[in-house]
């Protein structure tokens, strides 16, 4: 199979192609981010369009084992609604969209999901997916994972600055050089200026222990974290395919758990 | 007023007693739960009472600052469905439940909201309600506290024994000891019946915030992860007392919070647009 190959990304292929790919597809990823404001230095796609052209890439490195269904344009980003362009999911809608999307896959055969998420506001929601649809969905598994949590993080810190990083920042602007490189805005690249008024109370706060989302603009008013002038292709190119060298090894791991092949025929009694 | 109990539970309130105290209340502590099986060990509302109790004697603390809602008894425990007696909720039930509840005490004129937990299957619950809710309801503050993340590190590493523990163990046994030994089924203390197959990918997987669906009992055969005949009263009222010197600083810093900081941070209520700061 040839690189150009379209068998690997439903979107591409026809329907006769996806039924004899049902035998050869170990596990179906779902690609999760957000349309939301991302700086002066990013289009408000970024973060689904990076996660779908990450799970893209996946799937074509590890042919014909994996398949890449479209991304979920949006996410849960209601800390962003406060920036021009932003749009967010309610939390029962994106539910409803993850169960509805798993249940038409495995009405054709599909039994296997991997939920890949490119947006940390969706952490929560994602393992909230996985915990109660994975118990009430008739499928084998289904797990979840951030891109951005796979990377060698010696390549990350190759590049990062002194202000704290997380959005819009250099990682972000590099894995759009290398993957999405049309919504970087290369002559508005910028340093962020943080409030540091701010970010000391609030990290006072989470040093306790506390859980307390915030809105963004009130951490950094330009959207942005870091300082995206420093990403590059280079970086891009080192951060993602270091990710999906470990996606590789995390899915040969996931092989391996009881539950790969279906929950056991037999339940499982206490023994008092 | 006189003869108002010490700790402000709002079940044993009046009516009349919760209007008189609406300005001196600060926080409005409301505990999340679960029922769900803790082995041979403890009784299926282990998290609940756990929870419910550390909020009563925080709210009893702070006299008479912080107002402690009905508990919510069900939460997400899909995973211990392997044992009878579990009960779960779907996450869109508990958060519209959440949703419910702050809005019930929003109209009675109350605004800043600590959720309180004690069970890990929880907190993606509580992190989606406390992203979202604020768009949709007039509220000033609201956020979480998971109980068990004050614990001390050092004290629990001389507590803990077990090579492999976390769910009804030899720590988890001592504070339900220390709180409510009613609770403990003390002649049935087992430890875990743990399948060591796959700790270590657990903890590859876990490093990488990797989640993926599993059932309990592909773990432990009993339900326990731990050694509960190792507990002890005693280290359960020291790390008791580790956690509440902890959560003290929590609150009495979320007391003295200055107004303007806390106003900037919320996430704006922008589907309530009348209500928009």
């Amino acid at each position: 199979m040839s690189d150009q190959s379209p068998t690997h990304v439903l979107g591409n292929m026809s329907w006769p192609e996806v039924a004899n790919a049902i035998e050869t597809v170990e596990l179906v990823l779902l690609p999760i981010g957000s349309t939301e404001q991302h700086g002066p230095n990013l289009g408000l796609g970024q973060d689904h369009l990076v996660t779908q052209a990450f799970c893209e890439r996946a799937a074509q490195r590890l042919t014909p084992r994996l398949l890449a269904v479209p991304a979920i344009p949006w996410g849960i980003s209601d800390h962003h609604m406060n920036m021009a362009g932003s749009m967010t999911l309610r939390p029962e809608t994106f539910l409803d969209l993850l169960e509805d999307l798993i249940s038409s896959l495995r009405h054709h055969g599909f039994r296997r999901f991997l939920i890949v998420n490119g947006h940390g506001g969706n952490e929560a929601l994602m393992t909230a997916a996985v915990q109660d649809l994975g118990f009430r969905l008739d499928i084998d598994f289904l797990g979840s994972v951030g891109h951005y949590r796979l990377s060698d993080p010696a390549h990350e810190d190759a590049i990062r600055g002194t202000t704290p990083t997380g959005h819009a920042c250099e990682i972000e602007v590099s894995h759009a050089y290398y993957l999405v490189p049309e919504l970087i805005r290369t002559t508005e690249l910028a340093a962020a200026e943080l409030d540091h008024v701010f970010h000391a109370f609030r990290t006072t706060l989470t040093d306790l222990q506390l859980t307390w989302p915030t809105a963004i603009d009130a951490l950094t008013p330009s959207g942005a974290l870091g300082d995206g002038r420093r990403g590059s292709y280079k970086a891009g190119e080192r951060i993602i395919e270091s990710a999906i060298d470990e996606l590789a090894e995390i899915i040969d791991i996931f092989r391996q758990l009881p539950r790969w092949k279906g929950p056991p025929q037999s339940k499982i009694h206490m023994d008092h | 007023m006189n003869n108002l109990p010490a700790t402000l539970r709002l079940t044993h309130l009046t009516w009349g007693e919760i209007a008189a105290l609406r300005n001196q209340i600060k926080v409005v502590a409301i505990p999340i739960g679960s029922i769900e099986q803790h082995g041979p060990n403890t009784s299926l509302d282990t998290d609940l009472v756990i929870c419910e109790d550390l909020t009563l004697r925080l709210a009893q603390r702070f006299h008479p600052q912080v107002l402690v809602a009905p508990t919510i008894p069900f939460g997400m425990s899909a995973y211990h469905m392997g044992f009878p007696g579990t009960i779960t909720l779907r996450t869109q039930t508990l958060l519209h439940v959440l949703e419910d509840n702050l809005e019930s005490l929003i109209h009675h004129g109350f605004t800043r909201f600590l959720l309180t937990n004690w069970h890990s299957g929880n907190e993606p619950i509580m992190t989606i309600a406390m992203q979202t809710l604020p768009t949709r309801l007039p509220l000033d503050f609201l956020a979480g506290l998971s109980f068990y993340d004050l614990e001390d590190q050092e004290l629990e590493q001389e507590i803990i024994q077990s090579e492999t523990s976390g769910h009804a163990d030899e720590l988890e046994t001592a504070e339900l000891m220390a709180l409510r030994p009613d609770r403990v089924k003390h002649s049935h203390l087992a430890p875990g019946a743990v399948t060591t197959d796959h700790i270590g990918m657990r903890k590859r997987l876990r490093r990488h915030a990797i989640r993926r669906s599993f059932d309990f009992s592909d773990m432990t055969k009993n339900g326990a992860v731990g050694n509960a005949t190792l507990a002890t009263p005693h280290d359960g009222e020291r790390m008791i007392q580790a956690i509440e010197a902890q959560a003290d600083k929590l609150l009495t810093t979320i007391l003295n919070a200055p107004e303007d900081l806390i106003a900037r941070g919320r996430i704006p209520a922008w589907r309530n647009p009348g209500q928009e700061q």
